[in-house]
This record gives structure tokens, C-alpha cells and sequence, in this order.
């Protein structure tokens, strides 16, 4: 069963084999594998349960139900946007459905023997059969990712279609204020009714407060259910259960082990975090592009991105798109020359790059509940986005643009490659709009408790019946959007949680 | 800590930005009486905001979108209102107390004898393109003006037709029914 703030209106206790926090990729297959397994599961999820009519397709709605802070959430420093889901089915309900699986290299790089692609394979197998993936026909790109298709082929840089998992689309291009048309085979549609049906229970509008301890075990989680219009708290909860899985997301899932004061001798928890930050550059076309129709993203170009450790070209580049207001925050200036902008918005293409960081920054409580997201680009990563940006700009002015601009607080303008390679083109905080959708590895995997939070079966290390079932849990930045790697995840963690005397 | 080869890519010092916040609320309370506040429209009912901050925050959104009429005016802070209650205890501080700031702004960093909500338009571009474009701590408060601003303007249908956006696909603002069934029978008492 699903329970709401309307249904949760008295305090409850609760009992259950496995208690998780978060049902987002990494927790709904959890509960899903967990519940087919026979097992009693109780998730509890501080967003709250949204179908297809709840998404109105408006972002004045939908940032504050799909988004923390509404979507507004930023790194200390305010450089970069870290936005980070929530609602049943987490980051998944709003996410754009691009489907990759961990690199061999990344895997390698991390030397784990019980931690390999031969151990997430099965899951990857399992998850990529249930949800559908497959790889998006030519037919459906849009304008935008016809553009830079046809740069990136002009150039002869690498590229390609990618994967998704979504079946019914139409192509409203509204993916990342959620799916009223019910075309994302996510956790909402697919994981989370069949998790309810074999007997799970989610407890939506509910946040985990703290786990408390005997010992070496949790023994329960203290949580409360909210009301999602004011956020009054409407009722208290407790969970007992045999062992405790956190899904609450690579940012959310420390917070909540440093509010336990969970034992961390070495202060770990959340102390390696990666966010494959991104930078967009636009181009105006002479026909219409409008980017915001059509599947959001559909082709991509590899050309600089190599998984080879030390590697000089870690940049991801895809098509960008974003709906008004998206758009309006990202576009250069403000008064008449932003409203020149907006009106050219039609005929705006553009591409965005991301690197696959190798800077490590930290994640701590503001406050009870609050998110001290601290990272600060190292100058490797700084010159990779410099690159993106150039290089972006070269497909799109490849593609045939009037004119490529990188909305810097003067923004970079190019009609032609030769302007574009004289300009000088550094990425500095706060000079242009940096935007980060990955966050991962704030309590991660690792071979020994001098380096690491969790061991192999992403068991805590110490306490005996406490995993993690996120993207908190890989070791380094993955370089590929990590959707399919959290699902998976979650499956991993739930073998040994569901194991627990 | 986070781990970072270049130390210039530090640029909002929270110490700084405090103490000219401490400095304008001293201005505020204590000497600049001469400066007087514009007394503007009434913002209307408000939530989270004080009627002074809802009348800096409307002088904002007007500079920065060019709207005019004061009905539209009081319609923005109402909204963004709304907005700044989601933010998060600290946020909303942190946000509070850039406002005053903005207000004092004028007399802090660009030499006018006046408070920005009694400036005239071409006085308040110039300040602001000072919060755009000026020392880098300063502008994440332009960022978060223009976002709340915009996030208002270019959600009212009014604005999309010029901008060529056909706003949602979903008949009714969201009465999109017919993939309801799959989610039937899930919650607890509801069939
Ligand atoms: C705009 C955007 C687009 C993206 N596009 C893609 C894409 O195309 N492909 C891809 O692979 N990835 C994409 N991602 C990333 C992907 O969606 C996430 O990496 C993935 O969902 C992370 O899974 P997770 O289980 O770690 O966390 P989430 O899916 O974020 O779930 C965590 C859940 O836990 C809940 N929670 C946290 N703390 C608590 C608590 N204390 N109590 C109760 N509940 C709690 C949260 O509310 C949330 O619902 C995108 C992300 C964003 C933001
Ligand atoms: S583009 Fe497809 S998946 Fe995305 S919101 Fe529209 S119908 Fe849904």
C-alpha cells in the first residue's frame, strides 16, 4: 500500500523486515526485489505519490513537487544548480531517461573484486529487461539533436543514438517536469506498483529523521510525515526492522547518517562527493528549432570523452533544452537585452557538455535538515568544461548557426570557427550558469575502513545491518548518466539487507 | 573540504557578504533616515515577506522584466512570496538579508544618495548590472532575482506567444486522466 499525509494522520508503529529511506531508483528496486523475495518492506519517502494528472507540464508546479528547494539548490559557493529529486519514484520521475552502464574502465580503475561489472551485471540485466531500455530510434530526435547531429558528423567527431526506457512517448519534450503522458518505464510505473502488489508499503510526504542504535544495530527510524502545502508536521512515526537500506540519494542519504551520528572514525560520510557539473552554449538558427519538443536528448558526441584513467578528454556532450523560465535563467543579461534573447528562444539551439569530474567536494547538515553542499572545480575539471564549451560551440556553428554564444556574464559571441578559436574561454564560478543532475559517492564502496564507508555488499562498516542503495555508493565518478547504475545498485544492497538476522 | 587547485575560484566569501549585509542593516536602522524608502504600492498580502521586502523585490522584478503595470507588479511578489517560503530556513535568511543590501546598494557601491526602491529605472539597470557584473560575491543575488523574476514572467501564458512557446500539451492545466488506471488500487483506501 501507498500511504499519504491524507491517510497518515496519527502516529504509527511500524515493524518490518527490511526499513527503507528513499524510494527513488536505488530504493524501488530495493523494495521491488526485496518484496518479491517475500519479505516485509516499509519505504518511507519525504516527496510525495504523483501520477500522470499531477504533471501539469507547468515549472512554477512542478519544480517545488519534483525538485529540494524547489529546485534551487546550489553548491556553498553558489557557483553551481545541484538539483536533486523527490516525489515516489525520486529523481526517476523527472530525469530524461538516458540509459548507460558503468564503463569496464571506471570499473577497473576501482580495483574491488567483489565490486565489479560482473557483479552489477545481473542487475543491470534485470533492470534494463524490466524497464524496457532500448536504444531511441533515428526517427525521433528533434530539431535540436538533428543540429548537432549534423556538427558533430560535419566535424567527424564520435557520436551517437542513445538508449532510454520509456514506451508510448509522444514527444512532448516536458520530460524534466515528469511524464503526464505516463511514457517513462521508471520506478513510478513499473517498480514501485509491483513492489506495492507483492506487499511493500511506502509511506509518501514521510521523511526519515534519524536511525537510532543498540550497538552495532539500527534498531529503528524515527520519521514524520509532513504536509506537502505547508509543511506542518502532521504525524510521527517509528520503524523497527531487521535491517535498514538508505536510498535517499548521494546528497539526502549523508545528511541522514550524520544527523544519527552514525560512528564515522574517520569522517567519511559525505566527504568524497562528484556531481558531473555542466555548462550549455546556444546558437540561433535561421529556421525554427524549438528545442523544447520532441524527446529532450537522443544523440550524443563521445569524441572527447575517454574512460582511460588520467584522461585529457572528459566531456560528455548532449543536445540541451529547457522550457521558458529554464531557458530565461540560463540566457545572457537582463531588461531589453534578455527580452532580445527570449525572442530568438525559437530559433535557439543548444548543446550542453559535462565532465566526468575528477574534483571531490563534501556534502554536510545546515541546519537539521538543510544541504552544505561544498565543491569547488579543480582546474583539470575547469579546463575540460572550457573545452566542451568550445567545442560545442564549433558543432553547432558547424551545423550551420548565424551565431554561437556561451553566456558568460559577457557572453562569448561567434559568427565564424576563426572567432570563436581567437576568443579566450575560461570557466570561472559565478560567470556563467553551471548545472549539476549526478550527484554521486558521498558514502561509497571501498576495499578497507581506513578508505572507505561501506564494504563490497555495501554494508556500513560499522554497524551490522545498515546498507546503502544510491548513488552514494560508487567510489568515483561514473562519466554516464547513473540512472540505470542506482537501480542496480539497489538491487545489490538488497541481497544482503534482506539477509539480516 | 572540498578539494580545489585554485584558490581565486573562491569568489563569495560568506564573511563579506555579511558584513556588508551587518552594514546595511545598520545604515537601515540607524543614520540614512535622508534616504528614504519609496513608499510604493501596497504589496498586498504576504506570507513570508515583510511589505519593504516585497517592495525591493517588486522594484527588482520590474528593472529586470520590464513590467510596468502595478496590478502585474503585485501579482510577481505575491508569487515569488510564495516562493521564497519554500526555501529553507537558512536560504530564506541569507535571502532576506540580500534584500536589504540590494536597498542600501545604491549609496554602499554606486555613489547615489537615494535607496534602490526610490531610484528611477535607469538608476536601478545600473545598480543591478553592478549585481550582475560586479565582484563576484554579489552575484548570486542578481542570480537569484533574475530566476524568481523570470520564473514569474515566463510562466504567465501572457508571455508565451511572444517567445513562440505553446505552453503545455496537457488539456486543463493537467486533467490528463487516461493513464490514471495503472496507478488504481495503490493507495491505502482509495480505489
Ligand atoms: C534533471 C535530471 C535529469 C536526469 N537525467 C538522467 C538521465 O537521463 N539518465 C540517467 O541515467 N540519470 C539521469 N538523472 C540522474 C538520475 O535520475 C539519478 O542519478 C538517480 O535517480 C539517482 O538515484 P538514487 O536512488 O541515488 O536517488 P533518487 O532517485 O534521487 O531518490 C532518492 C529519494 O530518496 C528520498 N529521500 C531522501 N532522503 C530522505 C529521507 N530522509 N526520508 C525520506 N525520503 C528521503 C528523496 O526524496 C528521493 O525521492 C537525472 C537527474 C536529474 C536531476
Ligand atoms: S517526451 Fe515522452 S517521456 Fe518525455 S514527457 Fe513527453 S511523452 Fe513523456
Amino acid at each position: 500500500m501507498i500511504l499519504t499525509h491524507r491517510q497518515l494522520t496519527t502516529d504509527r508503529k511500524l515493524d518490518a523486515d527490511v526499513c527503507i529511506v528513499g524510494a527513488g531508483a536505488g530504493g524501488s528496486a530495493a523494495a521491488h526485489a526485496l518484496s518479491a523475495r517475500g519479505l516485509s518492506v516499509v519505504v518511507l519517502e519525504r516527496g510525495s505519490f504523483l501520477t500522470p494528472k499531477d504533471f501539469d507540464q507547468r515549472e512554477e508546479n512542478m519544480f517545488p513537487k519534483l525538485f529540494y528547494d524547489a529546485g534551487g539548490r546550489r553548491t556553498r559557493n553558489r557557483a553551481i544548480r545541484v538539483l536533486h529529486g523527490h516525489g515516489v519514484g525520486g529523481s526517476t520521475l523527472h530525469n530524461i531517461n538516458l540509459c548507460k552502464r558503468i564503463p569496464d574502465e571506471v570499473f577497473a580503475e576501482w580495483e574491488l573484486p567483489r565490486f565489479n561489472a560482473a557483479t552489477l551485471r545481473p542487475h543491470y540485466e534485470r533492470i534494463e529487461k524490466l524497464l524496457g531500455v532500448s536504444r531511441i530510434p533515428a526517427e525521433r530526435m528533434n530539431a535540436n539533436n538533428r543540429l548537432f547531429k549534423k556538427g558533430v558528423e560535419k566535424l567527424g567527431y564520435r557520436g551517437g543514438m542513445l538508449s532510454h526506457n520509456r514506451e508510448g512517448c509522444v514527444g512532448s519534450g516536458f520530460c524534466e517536469l515528469g511524464c503526464a503522458f505516463d511514457a517513462k518505464l521508471n520506478a513510478l510505473r513499473v517498480l514501485i506498483p509491483e513492489a506495492v502488489r507483492a506487499g511493500a508499503t511506502f509511506l509518501a510526504d514521510t521523511r526519515a529523521i534519524v536511525l537510532e542504535r543498540d550497538g552495532r544495530r539500527v534498531t529503528r527510524a524515527r520519521a514524520e510525515t509532513l504536509d506537502p502545502a505547508t509543511g506542518a508536521r502532521v504525524s510521527s512515526h517509528e520503524i523497527s526492522a531487521r535491517s535498514f537500506l538508505c536510498a535517499g540519494g548521494a546528497i539526502e542519504t549523508p545528511l541522514l547518517l550524520q544527523r544519527s551520528k552514525v560512528p564515522d572514525p574517520r569522517g567519511l560520510v559525505g566527504a568524497r562527493l562528484h556531481l558531473h557539473p555542466g555548462v550549455a552554449a546556444f546558437a540561433e538558427f535561421d529556421e525554427p528549432v524549438l528545442s523544447w519538443q520532441g524527446i529532450p536528448q537522443s544523440y550524443e558526441c563521445t569524441e572527447f570523452l575517454s574512460y582511460e584513467k588520467n584522461s585529457a578528454k572528459r566531456v560528455w556532450m548532449i543536445a540541451g533544452s529547457a522550457h521558458p523560465a529554464g531557458a530565461a535563467s540560463m540566457l545572457p543579461g537582463f531588461g531589453e537585452e534578455h527580452d532580445a534573447w527570449m525572442r530568438k528562444l525559437p530559433r535557439l539551439a543548444c548543446v550542453s557538455a559535462m565532465v566526468h569530474d575528477s574534483t571531490r567536494g563534501s556534502v554536510s547538515l545546515k541546519g537539521d535538515f538543510g544541504a552544505d553542499v561544498d565543491y569547488v572545480l579543480n582546474d583539470a575539471d575547469r579546463r575540460q568544461l572550457a573545452l566542451g564549451l568550445r567545442e560545442a560551440a564549433r558543432i553547432l556553428l558547424a551545423a550551420g548557426a548565424r551565431e554561437a554564444v556561451v553566456p558568460f556574464v559577457t557572453p562569448l559571441r561567434a559568427t565564424s570557427v576563426a572567432e570563436l578559436d581567437c576568443a579566450p574561454l575560461e570557466v570561472r564560478d559565478l560567470d556563467l550558469d553551471m548545472v549539476a543532475v549526478h550527484p554521486m559517492s558521498t558514502v561509497w564502496v571501498g576495499r578497507s575502513d581506513d578508505d572507505s564507508c561501506l564494504d563490497e555488499t555495501c554494508r556500513y562498516r560499522h554497524l551490522d545491518n545498515l546498507f546503502v542503495g544510491d548513488m552514494s555508493a560508487f567510489p568515483s565518478s561514473l562519466g554516464v548518466p547513473p540512472q540505470l547504475s542506482a537501480y542496480s545498485l539497489g538491487r545489490l544492497a538488497a541481497e544482503r539487507a534482506g539477509d539480516v538476522n | 573540504m572540498a578539494e580545489s587547485g585554485n584558490n581565486w575560484a573562491r569568489p563569495l566569501s560568506r564573511r563579506s557578504f555579511l558584513r556588508w549585509t551587518a552594514l546595511a542593516g545598520v545604515a537601515s536602522v540607524a543614520g540614512w533616515r535622508f534616504l528614504a524608502p519609496s513608499q510604493g504600492d501596497d504589496p498586498g498580502p504576504l506570507q513570508h515577506l515583510s511589505a519593504n521586502q516585497a517592495r525591493i523585490l517588486a522594484a527588482a522584478y520590474a528593472t529586470i522584466t520590464l513590467e510596468k503595470d502595478p496590478a502585474r507588479l503585485r501579482e510577481a511578489v505575491s508569487f515569488m512570496d510564495g516562493f521564497v517560503g519554500r526555501l529553507d530556513d537558512h536560504t530564506r535568511l541569507e535571502f532576506k538579508a540580500a534584500l536589504l543590501l540590494v536597498e542600501h546598494s545604491p549609496f554602499l557601491f554606486h555613489g547615489y544618495l537615494g535607496r534602490f526602491t526610490a531610484l528611477g529605472d535607469a538608476e536601478r539597470a545600473r545598480c543591478l548590472e553592478g549585481w550582475r557584473s560586479g565582484f563576484s560575491w554579489r552575484r548570486p543575488v542578481f542570480g537569484a532575482l533574475k530566476d524568481l523574476s523570470y520564473l514569474h514572467k515566463y510562466t504567465r501564458p501572457g508571455s508565451w506567444a511572444a517567445i513562440g512557446y505553446g505552453g503545455p500539451l496537457v488539456a486543463g492545466g493537467g486533467a490528463h486522466t487516461a493513464f490514471e488506471k495503472r496507478y488504481r488500487g495503490l493507495v491505502e483506501g482509495e480505489r
